[in-house]
Parts: structure tokens; C-alpha cells; sequence
């Protein structure tokens, strides 16, 4: 069997909640293969975003190992954490998160400045925002954009590090039908074209049904979904 | 340029955007507090710089004077000796004393400075301190009036004057009563300012010989005025000439002399530098205030940073170098404007004088008639230094909690 590009292995987080404590997740075991596409669905505090926050190192767990490429990064320092993270994983959330002060290729380009990929940064970031439909945009402000436009602008800025694995947080989840359609299928054509693993949280079940693998957190633990 | 850098920049200064009222805000604080200390430090320099200016006119650098009180019987040939050592640029005869001056029946007791004519470099001293008459009608017949006195005594060029010296007194005394007290009659050649109070108030000036005439000195002197190249220490050079002419000679600087106004000068500069920089911390604490509530906005922005790759260093940084960006642009501002105040502030002064009608008051207070300024190489270093340390001190607290933050919690903040 080849080495796991994101591996979470018997995980599980517990939070407190008053003098009661809440385990999240007991038990979560998860393995992403480069190029693959999972989906993750259950219901609203099922634990999805914390799966993925530990998948991305976000996050640490109570028990349990993650790893990535098999190096177990639970017990990484922050600083250390951080630079691997930048390297390997982009992410993409619900409500884009772009920096308001600068304009649309700046924040695509901004992912690369962190990650230290500036090779040919500003090119790239023409290029990935030209493949997301947004060539004409490059000197806009964020908050002239609408949601569809301003999530293809932060898919972009995730794919601006050459990521080998995409974790989308709820990615359509303030979009119109229509626009999370299209975001959908973006995000899945540019996912199939560079290789790169696609992690989808999602309620959205038929999105769910276009991935490889899909599963369904259940009073935290994993399930095939179509089991 | 480094991302967080790049963002720090683009926090103060957003692109598309007017100026955001927090950069306006931090910066006016530095701005104000470096500009106010630029300018009252200056000021406090002009101060000093004109009191030693005029000090150095009117006394001299240094002043050789015997220990015992007794007077120079050979005033050149001491001068001329001192005049030819390596550091000194002019060494010419003097002679002072008080006498006093009658006009139309109205005394007062000024002191006179005898000095050489023969100097041509101490007669374009005086004669660029003239406000009437001319330096070249100053003889052994005649005397400068300084301009208080002349205002005291409503005396204009031309006008004659009667000069009594205390040993004309001593002499009245010691005679049985038979003697006349005959005054020297002389004439005012001109008037002078130099623009210190101390001086402009009740002093004459006359020719070296006049004053040895009237004190009685036949060929000697009182001591010997010595003037110092410049960059010289004044101090090493008293005690070096102090040991080069031996007893019963000794160098007096002249801040032996008036060493306790420019003491005082010094103290005020110094106590002013410290309250005065209360405005800059005053102005961090707005800087401090004001990013400690940019984090909190930024919460998400910086849970975002970390899920892309950023360190916690680098968050840190990214607050740091706000701090930093306002202390420095602050600073440069705080300059600029420091510099125009005090281009204008003789026109300042004037107008502020004139609403609050005390137009004559600083004359009269600090004995000078206009705002003197200098600005020091070594102040602007400091007041800059400190300015931007300070304000990117007051980052720290705010950058130290972004980089605290849990990625995820930010993520989630509303």
C-alpha cells in the first residue's frame, strides 16, 4: 500500500462545555490518497469542521494520530506546523475570507507569499484567476465581487501553493443554487487537473455523491455514506 | 518584500481606499508629540546657542586675569605670547569696571568694557551689534551706549556724557574737601543691541585706552580677552593655558562667569525633553488601543493567515511592524512639521504675542527679541529613536495576542 498523503488514525476531540464534555469525534480513522475526492457530510455539529481542522493541522487531537505523507504532525511545534501546512494543504471556506484591503490578484498571489512559492507568483496568480473566470478582475476590490466571484477568488488563492490536497469547509454554503453548481464543478475540474486531493465538507448530498468516497460523521465516528 | 510586511503596510494604507481614521489617528498622536519636541528642544538649543554667541562677543571664550587681583603691566606682550599658541585665534588686552554716567543730571551705573581699536576683529563685532552711529567715530573721546541705557537716559549720538569712576570718589575722600570732582566728558559714538537683555541693559563700551585713563591703569590691563579656534574645548584649553603661563595667571571660561544661566538652560531643555515625550507614550497607548482593537476585527483575517502557512512569528510580525510603520511615518511627519514650525515661528510668536498683547513680553522675560532655534544633529537622532521604538513597542501587545490566537477559534470568531 502506497504512503497516505493525509492520514487520520483513530482520532478523537473532546471540548468542554460547562462541567460537561462533549466528545466530538471518538475514534475517526481517514485516509486520502493523492487525487482522491472525499466528501463529508452529517449534520450541523456533527464534527465536520473539526475533522477537517485536525486534517489540516489546525487543530490538534485528544487521541489519535494525523499524518501527513506519514509523518505524524499532531505533536509538530507550531512554527514547524505551520511551514508544512503552507506547503501541502490549501484550504477553502464557507465564507471565503479574503483580505478586504488588497485587490483580487493580490490576494490570490498573497497564498504564495506565505507559502514562500513566489516562483513566477504574480504569473500563476494571472493564470489561476483567468481558469477561474475572473481574468478581467485582477485590479478589483473584494468587496465590489459577488459570492461566486469571491469564492472563485479564494479556490484560487488556495491552488496558488501547488497544494497536493484541497480541504473545502462547506466551499457553496453561502451560494445560490445555480453558483454553487458552478463553483462545484470548478472546483472539481481544477482538482482533477493539477492532482490534487479534494476533502469536501458538505450537506449538500448530491455534490457529496460526485466524489470517490463519501462519508457521513454519525455521534462521532465515520461511516460510508452509501453503507 | 516579506507577506506580513506587505499586509502590515496595506492594513494602515488600504488599496482603493481613503486614509482609514486608526492610521490617521496613531499617527497624528507621534506626529504632534515628535513635532512638539522638535521645536521646544530646538528652541531651548536656539536659547543656548545665542546666550553662548553673545557671551562669547562681549566676553570672550576665556579670560587670562592674575589670581591675586593685581593688574597686567604688560598687557601686549602677554597677549601676543597667547595669541601665537595653537588653538587660540585672537588674544587682545581689556579692561572693565563700573562707573557711573550723568546726563542732564540723570546717574546711573553701568559697566564699561574697555577695547582695543587696534583689533579690527573686535570692532566688527560690535560694529554688527550697532543700531546707530558708526564704529569707526569710537576714540578715546567717545563711548557705545548700549541700547537700554540710551532708552533709560533718552541719549542719541552725539550727545555728551559725564563719566565718574570710583577713584575719582576714593579721591574726593581722601582729600580735605579743597579737591573738585571733575567728570570725563565724552561723547556717544553709537548705540548698540546685541539681543541679550544682560548686556543691552546697562553697557558701555569704550577704547582701552579711555578705560585705563579712567581707572587709573597708565599702560596695564586688567586681563587678556582670548578668543578660541573653532572646535576647540574650551575647558582643556583654560587649564592647558592656566599651566603654560603659570602663576599668578589663570584662564577663566566664560561659563565661570555665566555658567548658571545656561545651567539653568540646560536643566529646563532636559525637563521639558521628559515631559514632553509623555505625548509620545501618550501616543503609543493610542497605538496600542488601536491595533489591540485591529486584532480583535481581524480576527478571522488572521485565523485565515494561519490556515494558509503563516506562523505564529510571522502573525506576530505582521502587528509588530504596524507599530513600527506608524512610528516611523510619525516620526518623518513629526519631523517635517517640527521644521516648519520653527521656520515660522518668529511669525508665531508675533501673532500670539499680538492677540494676547504682550508683544514686548519676551524681550523683557527672556532677553531676547525674536524666538532663537537650533536644531542638533544628536536630538533629532534621539527624539527619532526613542519615538519609533516606542511606538513599535506598543505593537507588541497586540501582535503577541494575534499570534496567541487558535487558527481555528479565529476561524469561527463572529
Amino acid at each position: 500500500m502506497s504512503s497516505a498523503l493525509i492520514e487520520a488514525s483513530n482520532v478523537a476531540r473532546r471540548f468542554k462545555s460547562g462541567e460537561k464534555t462533549i466528545d466530538v469525534l471518538r475514534g475517526v480513522s481517514l485516509r486520502i490518497e493523492i487525487g482522491d475526492t472525499v466528501s463529508i457530510q452529517g449534520e450541523s455539529g456533527s464534527g465536520k469542521s473539526t475533522l477537517l481542522n485536525l486534517l489540516a493541522g489546525l487543530d490538534r487531537p485528544d487521541d489519535g494520530l494525523v499524518s501527513w505523507e506519514s509523518e505524524v504532525v499532531s505533536n509538530l511545534s507550531n512554527e514547524v506546523l505551520a511551514k508544512r501546512r503552507s506547503r501541502l494543504i490549501g484550504m477553502v471556506f464557507q465564507s471565503y475570507y479574503l483580505v478586504p484591503e488588497i485587490r483580487v490578484l493580490e490576494n490570490v498571489m498573497l497564498g504564495g507569499r506565505i507559502s514562500g512559492n513566489t516562483r513566477d507568483l504574480k504569473a500563476r496568480a494571472e493564470a489561476l484567476l483567468e481558469r477561474v473566470g475572473l481574468g478581467e478582475r485582477l485590479d478589483s476590490l473584494p468587496s465590489t465581487l459577488s459570492g461566486g466571484e469571491r469564492q472563485r477568488v479564494a479556490i484560487a488563492r488556495a491552488l496558488i501553493t501547488e497544494p497536493k490536497a484541497l480541504l473545502a469547509d462547506e466551499p457553496t454554503g453561502n451560494l445560490d443554487e445555480a453558483t454553487g453548481d458552478s463553483i462545484m464543478d470548478m472546483l472539481l475540474q481544477l482538482c482533477s487537473e493539477e492532482e490534487v486531493a479534494l476533502v469536501l465538507v458538505t450537506h449538500n448530498t448530491e455534490y457529496a455523491s460526485r466524489m470517490n468516497a463519501s462519508w457521513i460523521l454519525r455521534q462521532g465516528r465515520l461511516e460510508p455514506a452509501n453503507g | 518584500m516579506p507577506w506580513y510586511l506587505y499586509i502590515a503596510l496595506r492594513h494602515l494604507f488600504p488599496q482603493g481606499k481613503r486614509f482609514p481614521i486608526f492610521t490617521l489617528m496613531s499617527l497624528t498622536g507621534v506626529v504632534l508629540g515628535v513635532a512638539t519636541l522638535i521645536v521646544v528642544i530646538s528652541v531651548f538649543n536656539g536659547f543656548g546657542y545665542e546666550i553662548r554667541s553673545r557671551i562669547a562677543d562681549t566676553y570672550g571664550d576665556l579670560r587670562i586675569v592674575t589670581g591675586n587681583g593685581s593688574f597686567l603691566d604688560s598687557p601686549y606682550d602677554l597677549s601676543d605670547r597667547v595669541a601665537s599658541l595653537e588653538n587660540v585665534e585672537s588674544a587682545i588686552p581689556f579692561a572693565h569696571g563700573i562707573v557711573m554716567l550723568l546726563y542732564k543730571n540723570r546717574p546711573l551705573a553701568p559697566i564699561v568694557e574697555g577695547i582695543d581699536t587696534q583689533s579690527e576683529q573686535e570692532l566688527a563685532k560690535y560694529g554688527d551689534y550697532l543700531v546707530a552711529g558708526d564704529i569707526e567715530d569710537l576714540d578715546d573721546d567717545s563711548i557705545l551706549v548700549s541700547s537700554g541705557l540710551a532708552s533709560q537716559l533718552f541719549l542719541d549720538v552725539g550727545d555728551e556724557v559725564e563719566l565718574y569712576t570710583p577713584l575719582m570718589m576714593l579721591k574726593l575722600l581722601d582729600s580735605d574737601g579743597s579737591d573738585v570732582l571733575l567728570p570725563r566728558s565724552v561723547r556717544v559714538a553709537g548705540i548698540f543691541e546685541t539681543g541679550w537683555q544682560r548686556v543691552d541693559e546697562n553697557t558701555v563700551i569704550s577704547t582701552l585706552r579711555l578705560m585705563q585713563d579712567l581707572y587709573n591703569l597708565s599702560e596695564s590691563a586688567h586681563g587678556i580677552r582670548v578668543e578660541l579656534k573653532d572646535g576647540a574645548d574650551l575647558i582643556a584649553e583654560a587649564n592647558a593655558l592656566t599651566d603654560t603661563l603659570g602663576s599668578p595667571y589663570s584662564a577663566r571660561t566664560w561659563m565661570d562667569a555665566h555658567g548658571d544661566h545656561l545651567a539653568i538652560i540646560q536643566l529646563e531643555k532636559r525637563m521639558m525633553f521628559f515631559l514632553l515625550f509623555i505625548i509620545v507614550i501618550v501616543a503609543s497607548f493610542s497605538i496600542m488601543s488601536s491595533l489591540l482593537t485591529f486584532v480583535i476585527r481581524k480576527t478571522r483575517e488572521i485565523g485565515l493567515f494561519a490556515a494558509m502557512g503563516a506562523t505564529p512569528r510571522q502573525l506576530a510580525a505582521c502587528f509588530c511592524a504596524q507599530g513600527l510603520i506608524i512610528g516611523v511615518a510619525g516620526t518623518g511627519l513629526g519631523i517635517g512639521l517640527g521644521f516648519l514650525l520653527l521656520r515660522f515661528r518668529n511669525d508665531i510668536t508675533a501673532t500670539i504675542s499680538e492677540i494676547m498683547s504682550v508683544a514686548d513680553s519676551m524681550n523683557q522675560i527672556y532677553g531676547f527679541s525674536y524666538l532663537p532655534a537650533r536644531v542638533e544633529t544628536f536630538d533629532l537622532v534621539v527624539i527619532s529613536i526613542l519615538s519609533i521604538v516606542i511606538a513599535t513597542l506598543a505593537g507588541l501587545i497586540p501582535a503577541y495576542k494575534a499570534s496567541r490566537l487558535n487558527p481555528v477559534e479565529a476561524l469561527r470568531s463572529e
